[in-house]
Order: structure tokens, then sequence, then C-alpha cells
């Protein structure tokens, strides 16, 4: 082997021609991905390993020379080429919705029960001090839905009045979706901000029952949201669950690091989560032409609520065709 | 060798994150703090005025006088804080008792006073002006520090020499457009972190507005406890603000020093001379 | 074995690749540009909904309707989707030479980007100090998806000698490339001066190392003797 300034000319020369080959296939693999053979790809992992050979040289014998910056700057390159993480099967929203998304619905379940009773005991307790102190509610709905209550007419009636239903309906979806996704967001504040936005709606709910309570409009309430509410509230409630669950990884990490187990929280917690985003587009289409109108019978609405809400149960709990998907 | 010059964007802001990252407790106590009382005692006394004017009307001179405490401590503070940058970058052990000796000369924060009255001016003047102003003159202090020069004049005329040294070209090289971007940067972050700052101040006053929703009050008077929640606040975004000067400053030292390295090349001269030193041996 | 730091990878066969973990600045900066074009793609939809409404004499409310969605999946969707098409880069990310990777340097998975860029409004809140004090500069998406961003290569031009005296070793080689990767930004005097103590240092120790003078600039001239090529 050649020593000092006369081995690093040695190998340059002697390596140049395969850096530049091998920078010229980086180059192409990376600008036609769909053009690289197998043979191709075999290649550039075999001389991958040379390339690194060679950097571990030029590091040791010659360092701080333009040699070993320009070798790192290649093997970082073709690391990043040849190490994909995505999985082998391509992706498929048939095997999304038959595997990924059950199997992560019943990996919360537990975390989607407890914000279920958070939120019911939120709604009893809003409920109660509405009752005692009614300025709540006036202050949750503002003194012009008031008004209107003490005409006999919900405040969204005048809504939907005004805004025409295309628009309330695309506004509601994206609303709702935002919603979920900052309860779901909310999780890795050790799960409080799932648990804030459960205790929240719950709270909103309760006070707005009770106000219509007071004025005798409970009815008509539950008559506006027997259509959207069930699945609307239940779908929020599976967002925080899974926001919930990264919460309990950070709290709870076990044998891993808290970073490595809420990492791996995050990624089941996200089939959830693109799961029910899809429902909330039909949802907007409901509460903006659905709830509103006044030609469809109360029986009629609740039972869309009722089907709705079980096609969806239907789905995200139907039992996992090929084993377990994770 | 060690690289010290012909620094690329991203090399600069590595080498002033990482001197940032490795030495922020020396000034943290000794500069940051300081600055940020001084802001929190200001804080304090407009608080004051505002729920206690009405019974006490000494307390206006009060005002005035942290008002006067805060300006002189502000000037020679951010001077002390750009000598300790300058003294990083260039590899210094810099004691903070030394910044602010150094924040102290007439010559430190007569440049400073006059820079920010040139771009004070310029803003005046549909804002570009000021703009430039500052782009150009923000290494007069590093020039103060590091520069034989005496004028006050002379550092800004030598900032804006420096400022528009370059030979390669191209705007990714211009060391005026580097330091806006390392302007943007600090600003942008500055605001980033005081949102976060703020957030306990924020949680308290919604609080307070539910406890008054809850008590069917709707005055919008908030309490004591949430006024004077301001103080902590003030200071802790103090802190921020001139944690992020800091940085910025780093920035800048980082890019005259890589200027000067540019145009004298001491470092290689240095090692051609220990190379022929090496052999000669 | 040298110590290892954080942003060093231990490829196969052991060997030490140090990861270009771009530095905080540049990544606001990239993010400062990627919503500058999120600013001017919502405007874009914003004039589309008015220019609807007002041509069709306010008698489609859709126009609007499509603002609405249009809106939420360019907040939702910019950055995971051009991420996911443009292999870990956006516009922003393009323009300032970074990119998204696995921890080990890899191409992040669709899960990863998805998981990284739903903590963004988290991160814009309280992701800024995870940034400035993570050695690794990962904000709370970046640790939860387990991603890094790095700066790319090709932006530095390395200049490598091709011949070199007898005498030298890999101390003067490093300070010869250095010079040479340099010199094109230096003050023109101030090169050409270092560029004539190298070119004495090698006719003094190896005479006849040094070709007949056929270049004016010595830059030029120690390139040429030292065969120097851009890489």
């Amino acid at each position: 082997m050649h020593e000092g300034a006369q081995g690093y000319i040695h190998f340059a020369k002697s390596r140049e021609a395969f850096w530049s080959s091998f920078a010229e296939r980086l180059r192409s693999a990376r600008a036609a991905p769909g053009s690289l053979t197998f043979d191709g790809l075999e290649a550039l992992a075999v001389d991958y390993r040379r390339i690194l050979q060679d950097h571990a040289l030029a590091r040791a014998r010659f360092p701080g020379s333009a040699l070993g910056r320009r070798l790192e700057a290649l093997a970082v390159e073709a690391t990043h080429l040849l190490f994909a993480e995505d999985p082998k099967e391509r992706f498929s929203l048939r095997r999304f919705f038959a595997d990924l998304f059950p199997a992560a619905m019943r990996a919360h379940a537990p975390h989607m029960a407890l914000c279920a009773v958070l939120f019911v005991c939120s709604i009893a307790m809003a409920f109660s001090a509405s009752t005692i102190q009614p300025s709540i509610g006036t202050q949750i709905l503002g003194p012009e839905a008031i008004t209107n209550l003490e005409r006999g007419e919900l405040w969204t009636e005048s809504i939907s009045r005004v805004v025409p239903a295309s628009v309330s309906s695309s506004a509601i979806a994206t609303n709702n979706m935002s919603v979920a996704i900052t309860a779901w967001v909310g999780g890795v504040l050790f799960g409080l901000g799932s648990i804030f936005v459960v205790l929240n709606n719950g709270f909103l709910l309760g006070a707005v029952f009770a106000t219509t309570t007071r004025f005798g409009m409970s009815g008509d309430l539950f008559e506006f949201i027997g259509a959207h509410g069930p699945l609307e509230l239940t779908l929020i409630l599976v967002s925080a669950g899974h926001g919930l669950a990264m919460g309990h990884a950070l709290l709870a990490p076990h044998d891993r690091s808290r970073q490595a187990a809420a990492g791996a929280a995050a990624r089941r917690a996200m089939t959830g989560l693109v799961g029910i985003l899809p429902w909330f587009l039909v949802l907007g289409v409901v509460e903006g032409f659905v709830s509103p109108s006044e030609t469809v019978d109360p029986e009629v609405k609740v039972a869309l609520g009722a089907a709705l809400l079980a096609s969806f149960l239907l789905v995200a709990f139907r039992p996992i065709a090929r084993g377990e998907a994770s | 060798m060690n690289i010290t010059s012909g620094l690329t964007l991203g090399q600069i802001f590595n080498r002033a994150m990482e001197l940032f990252r490795r030495e922020f407790a020396r000034p943290a106590l000794s500069i940051l703090l300081p600055l940020a009382l001084v802001s929190g005692l200001l804080s304090a006394a407009m608080t004051a005025v505002q729920t206690q004017l009405a019974t006490n009307p000494g307390l206006i001179l009060v005002f005035f006088g942290a008002l006067i405490l805060a300006g002189v401590i502000g000037v020679v503070g951010y001077g002390a804080l750009a000598h300790m940058a300058v003294g990083l970058a260039a590899g210094r052990e810099t004691a903070p008792a030394d910044s602010w000796r150094a924040g102290l000369r007439f010559r430190a924060w007569g440049t400073l006073m006059l820079q920010g009255l040139g771009v004070g001016v310029g803003l005046i003047f549909c804002l570009l002006p000021g703009m430039y102003f500052g782009l150009v003159w923000a290494m007069a202090l590093p020039v103060v520090f590091e520069e034989p020069t005496f004028a006050h004049s002379a550092a800004l005329s030598r900032s804006h020499e420096l400022s528009r040294f370059n030979p390669a070209g191209g705007l990714g090289n211009d060391p005026r457009f580097r330091i806006f971007l390392i302007f943007v940067v600090t600003l942008a972050t500055t605001y980033l972190l005081m949102g976060l700052a703020q957030l306990p101040l924020i949680v308290a006053v919604a609080v307070e507005t539910a406890r008054s929703i809850a008590d069917g009050r709707r005055d919008g008077q908030f309490s004591s406890f949430v006024q004077w929640l301001q103080v902590p606040t003030s200071i802790v975004t103090s802190f921020i603000q001139a944690a992020m000067t800091l940085l910025g400053n780093l920035g800048t030292a980082v890019v005259y020093f890589d200027i000067r390295g540019r145009q004298e090349a001491k470092d290689l001269d240095s090692a051609i001379d220990a190379l022929d030193a090496g052999r000669n041996a | 074995m040298s110590d290892l730091r954080p942003e060093t990878l231990l490829g196969l066969d052991n060997v030490e690749v140090r990861l270009p973990i771009a530095p905080f600045p540049l990544r606001i900066l990239a993010s400062l540009l990627d919503y500058l074009i999120f600013g001017i793609l919502v405007t874009a939809i914003m004039v589309f909904g008015v220019w609807g409404v007002i041509s069709t004499g306010a008698r489609s409310p859709w126009f609007i309707a499509v603002f609405i969605l249009g809106y939420f999946v360019l907040e939702y969707g910019y950055f995971v989707g051009l991420e996911i098409a443009m292999g870990g880069q956006t516009p922003g990310k393009r323009v300032f030479g970074l990119r998204v990777t696995t921890r080990l340097g890899g191409q992040a998975s669709k899960g990863a980007i998805l998981v990284r860029n739903a903590f963004r409004s988290l991160d814009m809140a309280v992701g800024v100090p995870f940034m400035i004090w993570h050695p690794l500069a990962q904000r709370i998406g970046d640790r939860l998806a387990s991603t890094l961003v790095l700066e790319t290569a090709g932006h530095t031009k390395e200049a490598i000698v091709r011949r070199v005296p007898q005498h030298w070793g890999s101390k003067e080689i490093a300070v010869a490339e250095e010079f040479l990767r340099r010199s094109g930004s230096m003050e023109p005097a101030r090169a050409r001066g270092l560029a004539e103590r190298l070119l004495d240092s090698i006719g003094r120790d190896s005479p006849g190392f040094l070709g007949p003078v056929t270049e004016r600039d010595p830059v030029e001239r120690l390139r040429h003797e030292l065969g120097v090529t851009d890489a």
C-alpha cells in the first residue's frame, strides 16, 4: 500500500472511475426511480458497501481531505436511496379498511371507552351546573340564540336560513376534522390535550342541553342532532381515544424509552385517525343538508343517525380477515 | 484543519447554533437575566401605574425611573451581548464581566445608538432604507470590538464595506443577504418562542373568563393575579428576546469572521507557515 | 474507535458516517418559504371562489364550499403531500437543500411523514425549543416519527488534487485542497499571494515537480500543477 500523499493520489486515481460511475448511477436512480432494474439495484447495493469502505479508509488515513468529504457525501446520498422504510407491500385501501383500521380500533378500545366515560361525566356535570346557573348556557350560546329560544326557535334554524347548505356542509366537515385532529395530537401532551377536547365537548353539549331544556326545546335539539350527532360524537371520542393511547405510552413506556414507545403508539394511532377522517365528509353532508331540513321526518333523521353509527361500527370493528394486522 | 472561512449558509448556521448551544450558560445568568429583570421591573412599574395610580400619584416617578434604567441597561447589555458573541465566534474564552465592560465603552454604546438612530430614520422613510442600513451596518459592533477603528462612523463605514464583499458573486454568497436571512430567522424564532412563553398568561385569562362566566359576571375585569402575571411573562419574553439577539449576534459574528477570513486568509497563512516550519525543523 | 456523536450513523461493516443534520435556522427559512407558497395557493383558491360567486351572480355557493374544502386540504395536506411526492422534500426544503429521512438516513415512509406533519401545529407552539437544544434538531413530530432533516449533498464543490510533490503528506494535501476550495470566494490579490507561497514552497522542496509557467494567474497554475478536478 502506498503511504502519505502518494497513497492519496494512487487511491484517488485508482478509484475515481468507480466513484464517478457510482455517483452517476445514484443520480439516475434518484431522477427516475422506476428505471432502476433489479440487477442495477443489486449492483448499487454491492457498490455501496465498497463506497463505505473507501470512506472509512479516506477518513482514517487522509483526515480533512476533499476526498474524504466527497466520499462521505456519496455515502449519505446512497444511504438515503437504498434504505427505504416503507413496507414491501403497496398501500391498499382494501387492506387498510379490512385489516389495519379494525386492528387499530380494537387495540385502542379501552382508551376510547375511558373517553366515553369522561364525556358522559362531563355532560352530566355541565347539565347540572347550567341548570343551577343558567348564565353558563347564555354565555356559551350568546344572547341572540337565547332570544331565538325565547321565541321557540333553535339558533340552528336562523343559521340554516342564511347560510347555504353546501357552504355549511363543507365548513362543518372541515371544522369537525380539525377538532378530531386536535384531539388526536393533544394526546402527546401526556393525554391531557385529548382529555381536554373530550371534557370541553361534553361540557358544551351538557350546557346546551340544559339551556334548551329550560326553554322546553330539548326535543327540537334532539331532532336536529339525531341524524349526525351519534356518529359525530363517536368519531371525536375515537380520535381522542387514539390520542390518549399516545399519552398512555408516554406515561407508561414499559421496557422502551418514552420516545420509542410514544413513536410506536403514534404510528398505530395514525391508522385510527386516517380511518375516521372520510366519515366526517359524510357527516358534513348530513349535517348541512339533512339535519336542518324541515321536510325530513324526525324519525327518518334518527334512523339515519342510527344507520350511520351502525355502519361505522361495523367497519371499525369488523373481524380481521388475515390474522393480526400490524 | 479547522475550517473557519469560505463557509456555506448551512455551515454559518451550524457554527452559530453550535456556539449558542455550547456557550448559552455563560451569558444566561450574567447578561440575559439582568436584561430580562430590568424589563420585568419596567412591566411591574407599568402594572402598578395602571392599578394604583389613583391612590399613589408618586408611582409615575417610579415608572419614569424604571424606564430610564431599562433604557440604559438595555443599550449597555445589548452591547455586552454583541461583545460576547464576537469573542465566542473568535474562539476566545470571554468572561461576562469583560463583555459588560466592553458594553460600557463609549465606542460600543455610541456606535449602537448611532446605528439605531440611522436605522430608525431610515425606517421612517418607507421602511426599506432603514432595513438596508440595518443589514449593511450589522457588523459595526464586531468591527468596534475586533478592529482598531475609533470613530463611530468609521465602524459603520467599515461594516458597509465588509457587507459588500462578494468576489464569488451570487445572491447566496452576498453577506447582506446572509445577514438578512439571519435577521429573518431570529425574528421568526423570537415570535414563536414568545408565543410559547405567553401560554401561561393565555391559560390564566381563559380560566378567569370561564370562572367569570360561571359566576354570572360580565364586567370583563381581570383579577390582580392575572394583571401581575404580566410581570413574570414580561421577564420571560425579554429573556427570550435577549437570547435570540445573542443567536443573531453569533450568526453575524460568524459572517464577519468568514469575510475577514476570505479577505485575509490568516488561517491558511498560518497553516502554510506551520507546514514550512515542520519541513525545516 | 472514535467517539460516536448523536449524528454519527454506524453503517454496514460498522463504518461511521456522519449525517449532515440540517441546522435549525435553515429549517425555519425553508418553512417560511413553504408558508409563503401556501399563502399564495390559498389566495389563488380564494380568488377562484370569489370569481365563481361573482360570475354566477352569487347563485352558486358551491365555489365557497370548494374554497373551504380546498383550504382544509392545503392546510393539512401541503407538507404531507409534497414530502411524500418529492421524496422527503417540499419546495422550501429543496431551495435550502434539506430532506426528511429516517433516523438512519434512509427514505422516510409515508406513515412517518404523516406522523411528523400531524404534529406540525403543536410544534409551531412548543417545538422550537426542542429543535434548538436537541443535537439532532428533532421537533416533537420528528421524535415521534423517528425522522431527521438532513442537508442534501451537492451544494459545496470540492477541489481534489491528483498530483502532488513526493514529500507531501496528508496535512499538505488538506491545506492545498482547502485553499483551492476557498480561492474563488477570496480576495483575488490575497488568493494569488497564497498560491504563490504554495508554488514557492513546492519549487523549493521539489524542484523538478513544477512545469514551465503557462498560466499567468498563480491560482490557475497551482490548480494545473496539482491536477485539480472539481467534484
